[in-house]
C-alpha cells in the first residue's frame, strides 16, 4: 500500500505503537455549553399571550343601554398620567356631586384593585345580597371603561386585566361622552391639588 | 510501620457523558429555537394575567408603537399575502413588478401610505428600514373615511384569508386616541372580536 512507514524496524516486524484512544473532550464540552447558553437566552420560551375582547356590535338599534341600578353601575374613566377616576351610578348625578368622582391609580396594593375588591365585598355583605349576584354567583356589577384620548393603551389593558383578576364578567369599553370629558378635567384639577 | 500511601487519583475526568448531555441539550434548544420575527418597530406590550395563546398562522397583526404609528402584518399561510397584495394593487391601481411582489410576500409588517407601497415593495432591506423609520404608519384618519387606509388593508387582508383572526400588538405607551381609531375601524367592518397581545404576569 502507499503507506509510508516511519522508523521501519528490522525485519519489518515492528510493533505499531499503541496510541491512546482517549480524546480530551473538555474543550468540546465547553463549546457545547456555551452554545446551549446562547440558545437558551435567545429562544423565546414564553409565547405571547392574548386577551380576548369583544366589542358590542355597532348597530344603530342597540344604542339604548340597559338600565342599571346605581348600586351596580360603575364607570371608570382612564385619565392622563395613569390616573384612574371612577364613580358609581349615572353620569348626571356624578356631574352634580363634586365628591362623586374619586381618583385612584393602578397601584397593585391600594389602587384600583382595592376599589374593586371593596365594591365586591360591599355587594356581598349587602342585606339585599340575592339581588347583587345572579344564579352563577357572578356579581351584577357592570363596569364601563372609558378612556380619554390622552390616556395610553397600557391603562386600558390594566383596567381590563383588573376585570379578569376580580372575575367581573360584565364590563365594556365605551367611548367617552362630552360631559364625562369635562368631569375628567374637573377631577384632574382636584387631583393636582392633592 | 508501613506508611499508608495515598493513592494518587487521576485528574483527567471522562468527559464523554458530559459531552453527550451537552449536545443533547444543544440539539433541543437549536430545534426549539424560533427566529424572532423582524418587526419594524420595537413594541413593549403591557402585561396581563390572561394566558390564552396566540395562534401561529392565520393572524392579522396590527402593530402600534408608542407614537401611535400603525403597521399591519399577515402571515403567508396558503399564500394569503400574495392575494392580499393583489387585492391592494387591484383596488389602488398600483404598478408593482414581480420582483417587488416577491419582496412583499416574503416581508413583514407594512406601515406606509398606499402611494408609497410600490416603492416600499421594491426597496432593498436597508432602504426599507429607512422608510420604516421615517414613516408615520398607515394613515387612519377617522373623520375622513377615504383617508382611512387601514380599512382597505383590513378588508383586503380578510378577503385574502377569511379565517384570519385579528390581533392588536400595541405598545403600552401607545396613545389611546390611536387605539380607539383602530378599534373603530375594526368595529365598522364587523370585527367585534379580537385579541390584545400581552406579556404574561402574575396578579401581584
Amino acid at each position: 500500500m502507499a503507506e509510508i512507514q516511519e522508523n521501519p524496524q528490522e525485519g519489518g516486524k515492528g510493533k505499531a505503537k499503541k496510541q491512546s484512544t482517549k480524546v480530551d473532550l473538555t474543550a468540546m464540552v465547553d463549546l457545547a455549553f456555551l452554545l446551549i447558553t446562547f440558545f437558551m437566552f435567545t429562544t423565546t420560551l414564553s409565547k405571547p399571550k392574548a386577551m380576548q375582547i369583544a366589542l358590542p356590535a355597532d348597530t344603530p338599534d342597540n344604542t339604548e343601554a340597559p338600565e342599571l341600578s346605581k348600586k351596580h353601575a360603575m364607570t371608570v374613566l382612564l385619565a392622563p398620567k395613569n390616573v384612574v377616576l371612577y364613580y358609581f351610578g349615572k353620569p348626571e348625578e356624578a356631574a352634580a356631586d363634586p365628591n362623586a368622582v374619586m381618583a385612584t391609580t393602578f397601584d397593585k396594593k391600594k389602587g384600583f384593585r382595592k376599589v374593586l375588591v371593596d365594591k365586591l365585598k360591599e355587594l356581598d355583605t349587602d342585606p339585599d345580597r340575592a339581588n347583587n349576584f345572579d344564579k352563577d354567583g357572578k356579581s351584577k356589577l357592570m363596569v364601563l371603561i372609558k378612556a380619554v384620548d390622552s390616556s395610553v393603551y397600557g391603562n386600558m389593558v390594566n383596567a381590563l386585566d383588573e376585570m379578569h383578576i376580580n372575575k367581573i364578567a360584565r364590563y365594556a369599553i365605551i367611548d367617552i361622552s362630552e360631559p364625562e370629558k369635562q368631569l375628567v378635567v374637573r377631577s384632574m384639577a382636584n387631583v393636582k391639588e392633592n | 510501620m508501613p506508611k499508608i500511601k495515598v493513592k494518587k487519583g487521576s485528574v483527567s475526568l471522562d468527559m464523554t457523558a458530559m459531552c453527550d448531555v451537552a449536545f443533547l441539550l444543544l440539539t433541543f434548544f437549536v430545534l426549539t429555537a424560533k427566529a424572532k420575527p423582524m418587526e419594524p418597530v420595537e413594541v413593549t406590550t403591557p402585561s396581563s394575567i390572561v394566558d390564552l395563546p396566540v395562534p401561529d398562522v392565520d393572524v392579522i397583526t396590527l402593530l402600534i408603537d408608542d407614537k401611535g404609528r400603525t403597521f399591519i402584518n399577515m402571515d403567508n399561510n396558503n399564500n394569503s399575502r400574495v392575494y392580499w397584495l393583489d387585492n391592494m394593487i387591484g383596488q389602488f391601481n398600483l404598478k408593482i413588478d414581480d420582483e417587488a411582489k416577491k419582496n412583499f410576500v416574503n416581508g413583514g409588517p407594512v406601515g406606509v401610505p398606499v402611494t408609497l407601497l410600490p416603492q416600499f415593495c421594491a426597496a432593498k432591506p436597508d432602504e426599507r428600514k429607512e422608510m420604516e423609520k421615517n414613516t408615520l404608519g398607515i394613515p387612519l384618519d377617522s373623520a375622513n373615511t377615504d383617508a382611512n387606509q387601514l380599512k382597505d388593508w383590513m378588508i383586503n387582508a380578510r378577503r385574502a384569508n377569511q379565517s384570519a383572526k385579528v390581533v392588536i400588538k400595541a405598545d403600552s405607551r401607545a396613545p389611546y386616541a390611536t387605539i380607539k381609531r383602530v378599534m373603530k375601524t375594526l368595529q365598522d367592518q364587523g370585527v367585534d372580536r379580537f385579541s390584545l397581545l400581552t406579556s404574561q404576569a402574575s396578579a401581584d
